[in-house]
């Protein structure tokens, strides 16, 4: 079951006040709606198809990728980013239309409008080239691609109980909850872009006194609520390096070295404090592998997979606000005092929880999902088995397009083996089912629940989509 | 002792209109018998009651046949009181010969236990809702949000008291004077009887289904038992046979308390039940044969009960085209629309009925029906249990609403429990009044008073929950349990416009 938001009973004058029928699911329903509140944010993927966004050519290359479904009401596409040693600019094409030529910055931002030209459902596939760069040195990071704005009627601000519990004042209560539902439900859930088994190194560099280093991850981080943290969890396979480890950067500034690892496996699930970030803004992630040092330069690259890159609600507080304590039934006399502040108490989570959607950006702003592609088949297919999109099912419903095969992966995962037994680095799940009935790009709305297993909160991936977004119903 | 002057009019409906068939014919044998319950050991115990009966010897009306199932009626008058309606129901069996006849009557309960039908899924209603002059009974109707009951009570042919001069000619009339206390999650009827289900349905709310003796199938809930101001005392004091209102009862009356009222602990299990998100919810691949131009209906069993169902994109009646599989016998596809097939879709809960037209002029086969839709599927069954071992017996277990489908979450189960506790932690003086003047006033599920010294009763007040009228010798009997001490709705905060500034209640589980 997803976080349930239960609907109540009709409300209706004349009969009484039931604690489990009434106040106890309002009660319950503001819980689970701080809790929907606080959702997982992955980070945006700013990795290039390379994969590394600081090795490029010297000429235009494709930058990334995206999608983003429209929605009624949505004006504004802002694509964000820095860029340094730049030469030229971006080139931004939605549907394969040039939309916009941005002039590059150290911080640039591009507000392109979409207030007409979409209907609902429709799926913008947004392209993002180099346009006369002639620097094969030049850096230019894309840190966030949404749309804007959201807006749902309907709210009603909760009354205050004072003594009198009229029908139509605790429909009011309800009624918030399910408001607060369907707004939050307004914002997609966007997948992780998952990476599998990248290479690290098996050397000290070029100089062969420094550290090995590569970048394994760039991407960014926003940080939807005052105690969110970073959430960063994969697997690390050192074949034959010494000593190894992983570096995390934030902003620029070092924000976590990991421990150092000899050979062997090791999983990664590191809690990292994004404090530093002001709410509801974003910041530059990267992740670093260090070869610290060798038996040899004959070594065989270390593997890291990342599977897990989202920000998350902290431990100092979850949920982040403090519930009203459950109101005892009969045969414990209450007085309409106590009544009335655990009624208010309700409203008042309802209403903070509503503040708390609109601070963070992660409910005012739809954004855009990273697509994986390839230059031709072969990277393709490569791609979409290196990178899928990874969800931690939170919801019921997944909206996804893309081009056959589609399929979805869950449950164990296979590693494949040559005919010597050595690990390929090919694997499957244990259940994959094919989403699509043709080659053809089709766009699909999955039920969850058709397929046996797959509860909440257990992770599964797409592999092929151009889009994928789960919605709470 | 004299008999108090009670003249009866009995009235049958052999055609469109109540004929009169009194006449002086009554031959002194008339019987009225019901109960708000079948469990005589516990008068409280919530569920349906048993039927409400009439036997009478009559005269043979010349020229009127009275089939069984003719509709009969029967109106009492005392001496200096008003009409009053005594029975309502039809004759099961007329057996008779030149002179005199026999008539076995049943009650509404059994038009009701022979209905059948199936009907949508009704999410977190009150099982059953108060009856007024405005509230929408129709399931046609706009703004319709009735119980399951009153949907039940509905299709029987039942219609609501309160509306009767709406209803000239209902079958029989209902009357829910307050909302269950309990709305469970999922209700729906799926081709039960009736009266069976509503009793389900009464139990899983904790109170009672029955058909009082004026004919009106009632629904009541349990904090109503104490509630409101006793308009009768029954008194052995001073009191003779023949002064109607004196509420004298013969010395054959007689006390008793049961063990099977009483409990220390209450268990009740449920079933949890969920709607879930859309998915395949029939997959049926019996090949039908359409020909040219007719109509076949088609008969689909779901294996959960459908909270929806998936239709066409932008469509609120019509399936999407690929839900149905039919092909002309050539192999090519038989569209939706004039040059293949229409259709339409009922949906309940438990069934969904097609009706496919062939609107082509060559014959259509079905392959398949593969239909989407959002079950409500069950959950891992558990149970609850609440109250306390008394330190000095083993305790009293008593076990409610067991395979009771209508009981489906934990706090459903905990309000239920909790409320059968609160009825049942006492055992209760039930009273069996015999040898009482007839008074047809008197009504199954009316609180009344009783004083009797050697009881040491003092206007204690007692719920009537059976009553046997025996116009042979002219004596009415009854039954009725003390509700001294049970919660009332007075006892709890009440949704509605009282402002309870300063007052400390209960809340209601």
């Amino acid at each position: 079951m997803p976080f349930a938001v239960e609907t109540l009973m009709p409300l209706v004058a004349g009969v009484p006040l039931s604690v489990s029928q009434v106040v106890e699911l309002l009660r319950q329903n503001a819980i689970a709606l701080d809790g929907l509140a606080y959702r997982d944010m992955p980070l945006f993927d700013s990795m290039a198809s390379n994969p590394s966004y600081d090795a490029h050519p010297s000429g235009d290359f494709l930058l990334g990728r995206w999608s983003l479904k429209y929605i009624s009401g949505l004006t504004s596409l802002i694509v964000t980013g820095t860029a340094s040693g730049s030469t030229g600019g971006l080139s931004i094409s939605i549907n394969s239309v040039l939309v916009a030529s941005v002039t590059l910055a150290g911080i640039w931002t591009e507000t392109i409008s979409i207030a007409s030209g979409y209907g609902a459902g429709d799926l913008l596939l947004i392209d993002v080239y180099t346009s006369g760069n002639t620097n094969k040195t030049s850096k230019i990071v894309v840190h966030d691609i949404y749309a804007t704005p959201l807006s749902l009627s309907g709210w009603t601000a909760p009354p205050t109980f004072t003594g009198g519990y009229a029908p139509d004042k605790l429909q009011i209560l309800a009624d918030d909850c399910d408001w607060l539902h369907r707004r939050m439900n307004m914002v997609p859930m966007l997948p992780t872009l998952a990476h599998y088994f990248r290479n690290g190194r098996n050397d000290l560099g070029n100089s062969g006194s420094g550290a090995g280093i590569i970048t394994q991850y760039t991407g960014s981080v926003l940080r939807p609520a005052a105690n969110s943290i970073l959430r960063i969890a994969g697997w690390a396979n050192i074949l034959t390096n010494l000593t190894e480890r992983i570096k995390v950067y934030l902003g620029g500034s070092l924000a976590y070295t990991g421990t150092t690892w000899t050979p062997g496996g090791y999983e990664i699930n590191v809690p990292i404090d994004i404090s530093s970030i002001a709410v509801g803004t974003r910041a530059e992630l990267r992740i670093q592998s260090e070869v610290l040092s060798v038996a040899n330069n004959l070594g065989e690259d270390s593997r890291y997979s990342f599977i897990t890159l989202q920000t998350e609600a902290g431990g100092a507080g979850y949920p982040a606000q403090t519930p009203p304590a459950p109101i005892l039934p009969r045969p414990a006399n209450t007085s309409a005092t106590t009544l009335n502040a655990a009624l208010n108490a309700i409203g008042a989570m309802l209403t903070a929880t509503k503040t708390t959607i609109e601070a963070s950006t992660a409910f005012t702003r739809i954004r855009a999902c990273r697509r994986v592609y390839g230059y031709d088949q072969h990277d393709w297919s490569k791609f979409t088995r290196a990178h899928p999109h990874r969800f931690k099912r939170r919801g019921d419903v997944l909206d996804v397009t893309g081009k056959g095969p589609l399929i979805l992966g869950y449950g164990n995962q296979i590693m494949e083996t040559d005919d010597d037994g050595h690990r390929t680095y090919a694997y499957t799940f244990e259940h994959e089912e094919s989403l699509t009935d043709s080659n053809l790009v089709e766009t699909k709305t999955i039920y969850l629940d058709n397929f046996a297993g797959l509860e909440v909160g257990m992770p599964y991936h797409i592999f092929g989509a151009d889009y994928a977004a789960e919605r709470l119903f | 002792m004299s008999i108090l002057a009670v003249t009866a009019q009995i009235e049958v409906k052999p055609a469109g209109a109540w004929v009169d068939i009194t006449n002086a014919t009554v031959r002194g044998s008339v019987r009225i018998s019901g109960a708000t319950t079948t469990n005589s050991d516990n008068p409280l115990a919530s569920g349906a009651s048993g039927d409400l009966t009439a036997d009478l010897d009559v005269m043979v009306a010349t020229g009127i046949t009275i089939a069984s199932s003719t509709p009969i009626r029967i109106t009492y008058t005392t001496a200096g009181s008003a009409a009053t309606r005594t029975f309502l129901g039809s004759v099961r069996d007329n057996q008779g010969n030149l002179t005199t006849a026999h008539l076995s009557c049943v009650s509404a309960r059994e038009t009701i236990a022979t209905t059948r039908g199936y009907s949508v899924a009704f999410y977190r209603r009150r099982a059953f809702t108060q009856t007024t002059t405005t509230s929408q009974e129709d399931p046609t109707g706009v703004g319709y949000q009735a119980g399951l009951g009153n949907w039940g009570f509905w299709q029987s042919g039942g219609r609501p008291l309160e509306q009767s001069g709406s209803y000239p000619d209902a079958a029989f009339y209902y009357s829910v004077p307050q909302h269950s206390l309990i709305a469970p999650e999922w209700s729906w009827l799926a081709g039960e009887s009736f009266w069976e289900q509503l009793g389900l349905l009464a139990e899983a709310c904790g109170g009672q289904v029955y058909v009082a003796r004026d004919g009106v199938v009632r629904y009541i809930q349990p904090l109503t038992y104490p509630s409101g101001s006793a308009l009768f005392t029954f008194s052995r004091s001073a009191a003779t046979y023949d002064q109607t209102s004196s509420g004298y009862f013969g010395p054959g009356s007689s006390y008793r308390f049961t063990s099977g009222q009483k409990a220390d602990l209450v268990v009740c299990p449920y079933e949890p039940r969920v709607a879930r998100p859309l998915q395949e919810v029939v997959s049926d691949d019996t090949v039908r044969q359409v020909p040219a131009g007719e109509t076949i209906e088609i008969i689909l069993e779901p294996k959960w009960p459908l909270k929806s169902l998936q239709y066409a994109s932008g469509s609120a009646t019509q399936l999407d085209p690929k839900a149905i599989v039919a092909r002309f016998y050539d192999g090519q596809s038989a569209p939706q629309g004039a040059s293949g097939y229409t259709h339409t879709v009922t949906l309940a809960a438990q069934r969904v009925t097609l009706t496919v037209t062939n609107a082509s002029s060559r014959p259509i086969q079905i392959t398949k029906i593969k239909l989407s839709g959002e079950p409500i599927v069950a959950g891992e069954p558990s149970s609850v249990t609440v109250g306390e071992t008394p330190p000095d017996r083993p305790p009293i277990k008593r076990t409610v609403c067991d395979g009771n489908p209508f009981v489906q979450s934990r706090s459903h189960a905990l309000f239920l429990a909790e409320l059968t506790l609160a009825l049942h932690k006492d055992e209760r003086m039930i009273l069996n009044l015999t040898d009482c003047p007839p008074d047809v006033l008197r009504i199954e599920g009316e609180t009344v008073n009783v004083t009797c010294a050697e009881w040491g009763l003092s206007a204690a007040p007692f719920l009537i929950t059976g009553l046997d009228r025996d116009q042979t010798n002219g004596r009415n009997h009854y039954e009725a349990v003390s509700v001294a001490g049970l919660p009332a709705d007075g006892d709890f905060f009440i949704v509605g416009s009282t402002n309870y500034t300063g007052l400390t209640k209960q809340l209601i589980w």
